[in-house]
This record gives C-alpha cells, sequence and structure tokens, in this order.
C-alpha cells in the first residue's frame, strides 16, 4: 500500500487479535471460577496460554505498520504515549490499593495481633541487607536504561546495545535476589495480615519487575534487528518508562514495608 | 454700569441688556486670562514685552467690544454680541499650539509601529512551527515527542552516562554484593506458638501436600497445629487429635511393646551373664597352664 494520504492517522487493518484476546481473557476468568472451586488449574493456563499468543502477534503486526510500513505518524505516535501514559496510571492505582491495605494494618494493629507491628510471631526482614541491595540494583538498572536513551538519541547502535544488555542483566540480578529472600522468609503468605500484604505488594511488584525485564529485552532484540532510528523509537521509550514506573514502587515498597514496617 | 443699572427702573428692556453684558464681560475675561496662559505656553522662549503687548491688545479688543454693544440696538446687539469672542480665540489659539502637539502624537505613533514591527519579527523567530500530522516518522524529521526545534544532540550526554553507569553505578553494586553477603548471618527462629493470627489454613493448599506454602522453609516457617517440622512427627501434622478409643488402643499397644521389651532384655540379661562367666573359666585355664 502506499505511504501517501491525505490524513495523519492510522485507520487500522482488519485483525483477529482482539477477538482472540476477549476470548483468551474470558477462558482467564472462568479457569479461575474453576480452579477455586475444583482445585483445577488447566483451564486458567489454557487462557493464560491463548492471551499470551494474542499479545505476541499483535504487538508483532503494531512493530511491523511502525517499523516497516511507516504507518506511524506523528499524530499516531501521540495516541499510543496517551495510551502508555494512561496504562501506567492504572498500574500506579492497582499499587496504590495494596498500601492501602497495609498501612489500613499497620498504622493500627488490632489487639489480637498484640497491638505492634510486626505482629506477635513475625520476624521481619533486615531492611540493610538484601533489600538494600535490591534499591541500588533497581536505581542502577534506572542509570543504564537512561545511558540507552542518550545513545539511542545520538544514533550510537553499540552505546545502545550495552545500556540495553546491563540493564536486563540487573533486572534478572534483582529477580533473583528477591526469589533467595522469599525462600529465607520466616514468615509466610499464611502468617497474619503482616504476610498477606507483605507477600501481595511484593509479589505483584516482582512480576512487574519480570514484565519490565521482558519488555526490555524485546526492545533489545528489536534494536539488534535494527527497528530504531534516533528519531522513531516509541517502543523503547515505553519500556524505559514502565521500567522507571517499577524503580519508584521499588522505592516506597522498600520505604514503607521494609524499613518502616520492618 | 450704573446707567444699565438705572434704566432697569425706568424700561424693562433694558434689564435683559444689562444680563446680556455682565455674561459677556465674565466671559471676555476668562478668555482674555486663558489666551495669555495659551500664549505663554506657546511661546516660552519669548520675551515679557511681547507678553506684554499681547494683554494691551487684548484689552483694546474688549474697548472695541463694548463700543459696538453701545452703538446697536437691541434685537441687532443680541446677534452682533454673541458671535464676535468665538472668533477671535478660535483665531488666537489655533494658528500658534498645534505645530507643538502633532509632532510628538506622530512620534508616539511612528515608536508604536516600529515596536509592532519588531514584535512581528522576534514573534515570527520566536514561534513554535508545528510540523505538519501527516509527517511520517523518521529521517531527518524531529523527535515525535518535541515540536518545533530539533534536539540538539550533543555526544557527551551518551559518554556522561556511560561513565557514570560503568565507573560508577556497576562498581557500587558489586561492592553492595560483597557486603551483604559477607556480613550475611544466619538467624534465630522464634519459639513455635499457636497464635490465631498466624499459620492460617482455612483450606487446603491446591499445590504440593496442600498444607505448605509455594515457598516453605522446613526451617523457619512451621506447620499448624505442632510447629516447626524438624521437632515433630511429620506424618502427624495437619491430622485431627486422636480420641479416647485411638489412645487407649495405643496405650495397649505401647504396654505390649513394654512387657516384650522387658522379656528379651531379662533374656538378653541372662545371656550376658553366661558370655561372661563361660570367659572367666576360659581365662582360668589358660592361666594354669
Amino acid at each position: 500500500m502506499s505511504t501517501h494520504s491525505n490524513h495523519p492517522f492510522h485507520l487500522v487493518d482488519y485483525s483477529p487479535w482482539p477477538l482472540t484476546g476477549a476470548i483468551g481473557a474470558m477462558t482467564t476468568v472462568s479457569g479461575m471460577v474453576k480452579w477455586f472451586h475444583q482445585y483445577d488449574i488447566s483451564l486458567f493456563v489454557l487462557g493464560n496460554i491463548i492471551t499470551i499468543l494474542t499479545v505476541y502477534q499483535w504487538w508483532r503486526d503494531v512493530s511491523r505498520e511502525g517499523t516497516y510500513q511507516g504507518l506511524h505518524t506523528y499524530a499516531v505516535t501521540i495516541g499510543l504515549r496517551w495510551g502508555m501514559i494512561l496504562f501506567i496510571l492504572s498500574e500506579v492505582l492497582f499499587f496504590v490499593s495494596f498500601f492501602w491495605a497495609f498501612f489500613h494494618s499497620s498504622l493500627s494493629p488490632a489487639i489480637e495481633l498484640g497491638a505492634s507491628w510486626p505482629p506477635m510471631g513475625i520476624i521481619s526482614f533486615n531492611p540493610f541487607q538484601i533489600p538494600l541491595l535490591n534499591t541500588a540494583i533497581l536505581l542502577a538498572s534506572g542509570v543504564t536504561v537512561t545511558w540507552a536513551h542518550h545513545s539511542l538519541m545520538e544514533n550510537n547502535h553499540s552505546q545502545t546495545t550495552q545500556g540495553l544488555f546491563f540493564t536486563v542483566l540487573l533486572g534478572i540480578y534483582f529477580t533473583i535476589l528477591q526469589a533467595y529472600e522469599y525462600i529465607e522468609a520466616p514468615f509466610t503468605i499464611a502468617d497474619s495480615i503482616y504476610g498477606s500484604t507483605f507477600f501481595m505488594a511484593t509479589g505483584f511488584h516482582g512480576i512487574h519487575v519480570l514484565i519490565g525485564t521482558t519488555f526490555l529485552l524485546v526492545c533489545l532484540l528489536r534494536h539488534l534487528n535494527n527497528h530504531f532510528s534516533k528519531n522513531h523509537h516509541f517502543g523503547f521509550e515505553a519500556a524505559a518508562w514502565y521500567w522507571h514506573f517499577v524503580d519508584v514502587v521499588w522505592l516506597f515498597l522498600y520505604i514503607t514495608i521494609y524499613w518502616w514496617g520492618g | 454700569m450704573r446707567h444699565l443699572q438705572l434704566m432697569k427702573y425706568v424700561n424693562p428692556r433694558f434689564a435683559i441688556n444689562t444680563v446680556i453684558t455682565q455674561r459677556l464681560m465674565s466671559k471676555s475675561d476668562g478668555k482674555s486670562s486663558g489666551t495669555g496662559s495659551k500664549d505663554a505656553k506657546c511661546k516660552g522662549t519669548k520675551d515679557a514685552k511681547s507678553s506684554n503687548a499681547a494683554k494691551k491688545s487684548t484689552e483694546a479688543k474688549a474697548k472695541a467690544s463694548d463700543a459696538a454693544k453701545k452703538a446697536t440696538p437691541p434685537k441687532a446687539a443680541k446677534e452682533t454680541k454673541v458671535t464676535p469672542p468665538k472668533d477671535e480665540t478660535a483665531i488666537a489659539g489655533g494658528s500658534k499650539c498645534p505645530p507643538k502637539v502633532q509632532p510628538v502624537a506622530e512620534t508616539s505613533k511612528n515608536k508604536k509601529k516600529l515596536q509592532s514591527c519588531d514584535e512581528l519579527l522576534l514573534g515570527k523567530s520566536t514561534r513554535k512551527q508545528k510540523k505538519p500530522l501527516t509527517a511520517i516518522q523518521g529521517g531527518d524529521l524531529g523527535c515525535p515527542g518535541r515540536t518545533g526545534k530539533k534536539p540538539q544532540i550533543v555526544a557527551q550526554h551518551s559518554k556522561l552516562w556511560q561513565k557514570i553507569s560503568l565507573f560508577g553505578v556497576l562498581p557500587m553494586i558489586a561492592i553492595l554484593t560483597l557486603l551483604v553477603f559477607s556480613t550475611r548471618s544466619e538467624e534465630e527462629r522464634l519459639e513455635f506458638k499457636n497464635y490465631e493470627h498466624m499459620y492460617r489454613r482455612t483450606k487446603r493448599y491446591w499445590f504440593k501436600d496442600g498444607n505448605r506454602t509455594a515457598f516453605h522453609n522446613s526451617h523457619f516457617n512451621a506447620l499448624p497445629p505442632a510447629g516447626y517440622e524438624d521437632e515433630v512427627d511429620e506424618s502427624g501434622i495437619g491430622q485431627d487429635p486422636e480420641t479416647d478409643k485411638d489412645k487407649k488402643a495405643r496405650m495397649k499397644e505401647f504396654d505390649k511393646v513394654v512387657k516384650n521389651w522387658r522379656k528379651h532384655s531379662s533374656k538378653r540379661d541372662a545371656q550376658l551373664k553366661k558370655e561372661a562367666a563361660a570367659a572367666e573359666k576360659e581365662a582360668r585355664k589358660q592361666e594354669a597352664q
């Protein structure tokens, strides 16, 4: 098709992905019902598989539209930016609910818990051991992703590769240390409201670190395939925004749950 | 003036004349003073003599007007009395003042025009030229996130961040890793107490044996209702407490075991004694030999 048009917008082609995405979401939530009532996770897993296949191919098509077909004009890019901003806003509100639950319990602990926080029977983590190291790791990954971004804007391919590589490496290192902390934890998710809120907040943050690391890894692969130019690299910028968001959430987690609440 | 006042009582027509004359006198006085001040303002550089001459001329004009008033009849006097003062003042003021005032206005207008021109010129240069929306991203066009100017990309930015990353941040990570893992020590676990808010089990888990969490640690995580795994019999964890019947049965079995143990122990003791005696006999024989 010709790239000439008398309007700046992207009239999307026919695509099966919205339909298969809806099927995947429905299968996932039906699978949750089956899981909770019948102790069977097969339908839930099937729903997740359908969703993963859908998002992979949907984003593959978006990359093709933007990189090879030239359909991402300035107006389209503005729309993508607002989409990403609103998504990150919804993630912020998602984590607000976990912090709300934590503060609800920690600011006025019940008499059954011993009227103290952490509750009786709980030993909390030392915040100046592995949690402090994890904080340094995420802050460092923020610096390396900024290095990659500046290199990309200066048309420096090798420096961008190095910056992205180090960022992904630090994300994986964070995940390894967090898993080690989980294994060595002196409390479980079933140990009072402390264990529940701790593992919910840090668990979802850990999942978001995995998602962000995957996002950056995909950007690294696209960069190695020369998808980005110094002027047109919104996929990378979205990954960087998301990574900075994950970093900031960890700072709040560290200060409130590990340090103050420990 | 006195004649006119006396004429009031004789003939009412002259009363009207007196009123008109008084008004004209007051007006003429004001105008004469006004013209004098205007002249002074306009002719700031002139001498005092010229100002005196102007005053004399105004006085002469006033006298002439008075003479005209006396001579004319009443109707004709009305018409002629009104027109002369206006003409005099208009001629005197108009011819002198405009040359000084107009240039100021013209200069101010010119300045305004010049300012507006400057603003227009500056506005053109400072105004942000928006990119056409149909422009396809890429090539030599500006960054999508910035309108107008292309960002001045300086190579120092990436070099700066490279130095911060490689020589500042990554070594810090390595040092912190060494510090953390070298000073790490194993913590002691708390004594087990079956609090109501701890070790919650409302349903069995859907993974493993249904009683252990996903990240279960056998040393640090206790299991309800018994406690830590290495302190209790694992096979009894999670089961219901035994009933009295079960306890009696268990005690019966225990008693049987105890009886058997005692029998075997007594037999074993006797056997040991025999063996000891036999050993002594052999020892004595060897000594005799």
